[in-house]
Parts: structure tokens; sequence; C-alpha cells
């Protein structure tokens, strides 16, 4: 059978009656009666005729209901969802630790580091958001809300994380692009400061398992300005940039005033155990060793920091930050001594 | 136009329960229907009660519906004249014993429904035979356009389909069914 064939079979046979054809209108009247029966219609099975009123009013239905509907659906939505997320998110910035918003504050930020596209932009937004954590901690400390000792733990702990995710992100890049790591170290550098002056700040008003805390988190932000140094000094070793040696310079000098001070303070406290020996009248063998032991150390840095500074005056970074490391430590021992005699004059031991 | 004077009338029958918008809905898509429950069923008569059944259905959905649910009503009758069709066979099966399987009509009925014509020789009859094996869409296809002699637009917008695949359907519907023949 052709296509055509088959065409001309179907059109003869369509109006057969064994396939619904030649019924007549009498069927179909037949057929509606039946069911306007069952369906209790008075109606007759005839065209309706509708005025300009019925299409007006399904034009309005189809505007308000299909039309406008599901646009005036879409804009309640989304200005229920933007607006309220945008007026939750600004309302959470100044949120702290314990806070019904403060979950709503780290969600935000985990979505930026999330979203960052590179390491070098991870560092900075965890430097950033670890000084977040010690400005939650000062808000804390400097008001009077529930449960001061738990926020402040938080906080603290929190700002150590930030801390070591700095700190992971700086040696990463250290490897894979050094040339990015001497940029980021730059600013990890110059925030370390206001960190550490920050943690101080707050020090004083910390419980003692806190004061714990904040001692580690300074060791860990002064770890991490060290880290930040070297990656610094092995940028201006392989460049030579203005930029990385303004940077060395200063942290140079800074670190070089920091132990000065200490050096200073140390010999001070020195005299202040000398003279209330004295005036105790205590002759004590075991005391006079101790003080000249510590008065040795503390003196001996002048040479080293005339000796550091020499170096760093002829280019060598990286020699003249280990040698203020080196004294770093020394004034660490003498400071240990100086405590000890403290302890032990003030208490009789 | 067509679809939006259907949608109208649909609009008539959910907000006003017009009876007039029904009757012209049943003027208007009657004769298709009927032809395909007719190549379907075994008689006039099983037609007749399913073609009541479908629009007794119709008239209960649109009622009920929501606006938008459902905007074409040939769609909507087609589809609801396929469960009518599922019911009627499973009926029909679930009857048959032994006994009843030596009855005359039941026979008859079998017969049809395997795809075997009762009375071989009349053209209309290998016509309705070779309709019934086709799966519902050609079936329903072939007479919407060569029994009702719609244009693909139209056939377009019963079947909700492009007009593309609606030709594609059909050439496919006329393939299978030259087969058969």
């Amino acid at each position: 059978v052709t296509n055509r064939e088959l065409i001309a079979l179907l059109t003869k046979c369509k109006d057969a009656p064994e396939l619904g054809g030649s019924v007549g209108f009498g069927h179909t009247e037949k057929a509606w009666a039946r069911l306007a029966g069952e369906l209790g219609f008075e109606a007759k099975l005839e065209r309706p005729r509708y005025s300009f009123k019925d299409y007006l009013d399904f034009f309005t239905h189809q505007l308000s209901h299909v039309w406008m509907r599901p646009v005036s659906v879409g804009l309640s939505v989304f200005a229920l969802i933007f607006g309220g997320w945008v007026a939750t998110v600004n309302a959470s910035f100044d949120a702290v630790p314990g806070d019904v918003l403060y979950p709503v504050k780290l969600a935000t930020e985990r979505m930026q580091i999330t979203l960052a596209t590179s390491g070098q932009q991870r560092a900075r937004l965890h430097t950033e958001f670890a000084g977040r954590r010690l400005d939650e901690l000062n808000a804390i400390t400097s008001s009077d809300v529930a449960g001061k000792d738990v926020r402040v733990k938080a906080a603290v702990d929190a700002f150590r994380e930030e801390i070591a995710s700095v700190n992971a992100e700086l040696m990463e890049i250290q490897t894979n692009d050094p040339g990015a790591a001497a940029a980021l170290a730059v600013i990890v550098e110059s925030k370390t400061d206001a960190f550490q002056a920050a943690i101080n700040q707050s020090e004083p008003s910390l419980s003692d398992e806190n004061k714990e805390g904040a001692a580690a988190a300074l060791n860990e932000v002064a770890e991490t300005n060290s880290q930040a140094i070297n990656a610094i000094v092995t940028s201006h070793e392989a460049t030579q940039s203005q930029e990385t040696e303004e940077t060395l310079q200063k942290n140079f000098q800074d670190t070089l005033k920091e132990l000065q001070t200490r050096i200073a303070l140390s010999l001070g406290r020195l005299t202040v155990i000398e003279n209330a020996l004295k005036a105790k009248e205590i002759d004590d063998r075991s005391f006079a060793e101790r003080i000249a032991e510590a008065r040795l150390a503390v003196n001996s840095h002048e040479a080293e920091v005339e000796k550091a500074m020499d170096v760093l005056a002829a280019g060598g970074y990286r020699k003249a930050f280990d040698l203020l490391a080196e004294i770093e430590v020394q004034v660490a021992h003498s400071e240990e001594i100086i405590t000890e005699l403290e302890i032990k004059l003030t208490t009789g031991l | 136009v067509h679809s939006e004077k259907e949608k109208f009338l649909l609009f008539r029958i959910r907000t006003y329960q017009d009876q007039k918008a029904f009757a012209e809905l049943f003027l208007e898509h009657k004769k298709a229907l009927y032809a395909f429950l007719c190549s379907r069923m075994p008689s006039r008569e099983d037609a007749d009660d399913a073609l009541n059944t479908v629009f007794l259905r119709a008239w209960n959905f649109i009622r009920t519906s929501h606006s938008n649910e459902k905007d074409h009503f040939s769609g909507l009758i087609f589809h609801i004249a396929r469960y009518v069709l599922k019911d009627y066979w499973k009926a029909k099966r679930s009857d048959v014993s032994l006994t009843e399987m030596q009855e005359a009509g039941q026979v008859v009925a079998d017969q049809a429904q395997s795809g075997k014509a009762v009375e071989a020789g009349t053209e209309v009859r290998l016509v309705k035979e070779a309709l019934s094996r086709l799966p519902e869409e050609y079936q329903e296809v072939i007479i919407l356009r060569h029994f009702e002699q719609l244009d693909y637009d139209e056939i377009a917008k019963r079947m909700e389909k492009s007009a593309a695949a609606v030709r594609m359907t059909l050439h496919r519907a006329l393939k299978e069914l030259r087969k058969h023949l």
C-alpha cells in the first residue's frame, strides 16, 4: 500500500459508522441529552453568544491571575529573600560570639572564603577576619554581656583559627608563587602589630584560662609575623624590590625598638631588685649570682644589636633578622631570671 | 485564536459553571473523540458509553481545577479517554473465565482487543483493526488529520506539540499503519 493509497483509504473510511462517522447531528444531540441529563444541565446544544462584558471579565481575570500573579509572586519572593537576607547580614555585622546573628556573620565570611579564587585572596580574607575576631574580643571585654568568659574564649579560639589559616595559606603561596607571597606577607606583617596590640589591650580583663589562650594567640601571631618576614626576605633576595626593602627596614627597626624597650625595662627591673635587696639588707649569694647572670645577658645584647645593624646595612637581611631572633631569645631568658628574682623577693621564698 | 477561545470557555466553566460553554466544547470535540473511541472499542454502544463518561469526568475536572491547570480541552479529553479505555479493557479482562470465553459477545470483544478482524473482507474493518493495533498517540494523530481533516497547527494545539512534531508523528503513524494492512 503506497502512502497515497493509504490516505485515500483513510479518507474513504472516515465516515464509516464503525469508526464513528455518518452518525449525524442527531447522534450528537442524543449524546448531549444523555450527558446533560446526568449532569443536571438545562442548556441546549447550541453555540452560545457572549457579551463584551463577558470577554472583559475574562481579560481582567487573565491579567490579574495569569499574567500578573507570577510577576508579583516572583517580585515578592525576590524582595523577601534578597531584602531579608541583606538586612539580616547587615544586622549580623556587629554580632559577637554568643549572639543569635553571629552564625550569619560567620556564614557570610565562609561564603567569601569559598568564593575566593586564589590562595592570596583567601589569606587576605583570613587576615581581615582575624581582625574582626579581635574587634569582637574588645567589644566583649569592654561590655557587661552575660557569659563573658565563654564568649571571650570563642573569640580567641576563632582568632587563632584564622591565624592558623593565614599561616597555612602563606606557606602554600611561598611554595607556589613567591612573588605573590611577598605582597601578601607585607599585608600580614602590617596587621600583626595591630593584632598584638589588640590582644594586649584585652589581656588584663581576661580570666586566667582565657589569658592562656591569649598568650598562645600572641605566640601564633609572632610566628605568623616571622613567617611573613621570611617570605619577604626570600622575595627581596630574588627581586631586590624597593617595596620589600622598605618593609624589611621598617620591620627590623620596629623589632629592634621593641627589643631595646624590653632590654631597658629589664635593666630597670634589675636595679629595683638590687635596691630592694639593699633596703632589706639581704646579702644572699645566690641572689647576687642570678642578678649578675641576668645583667650580663642583658648587657651582652648591645654588641649583638650593633652587629645586626651592620649586617642589615650591608644588605644581609636574613642574617640581620636571625641575629635579632637570637637576641630575642636571650632577652626572654633574662626576663625569666628577673621574674624569678621578683617572685622570690616578694614572697620571701 | 482557537486556543484563546478555548481558554475563555474553560474560564467560563471554572468561574461560572457555564453549561453553554461546555456545550460548545462538546460540539467542537465530540466527533474526533467519538472516532477515536470507536476505533478502539468493539461496538458503537461501548463507544457511546465511553464518550459520556469522558465528558462527565472532563466537566468535573474543569469545575474543580485551578486556572491554567489544563488549558487544552482536546488534550484533556483524550487523556481521560485513555484511562476510560484502560478501565474498559481491564473490566473486560477481569470478567474473562472459561465459561464466559464461550459466550459469543465476549469472543467478539476479545478478538477485537487482540487485533484480529472479526469479519475480514471489508476495508473499514481492516482499517479499524489496523488502527486498533497502533499506539494511542498514532491513532489520535491519524484521526485528527485524516478523519477530522484538521491542519497541522490545529492538531499541534490539540495534542500540545509543535507542528513539526505532529508531522513527524503522523509520518511514523502512517508507516506503522501500513504494516498492519
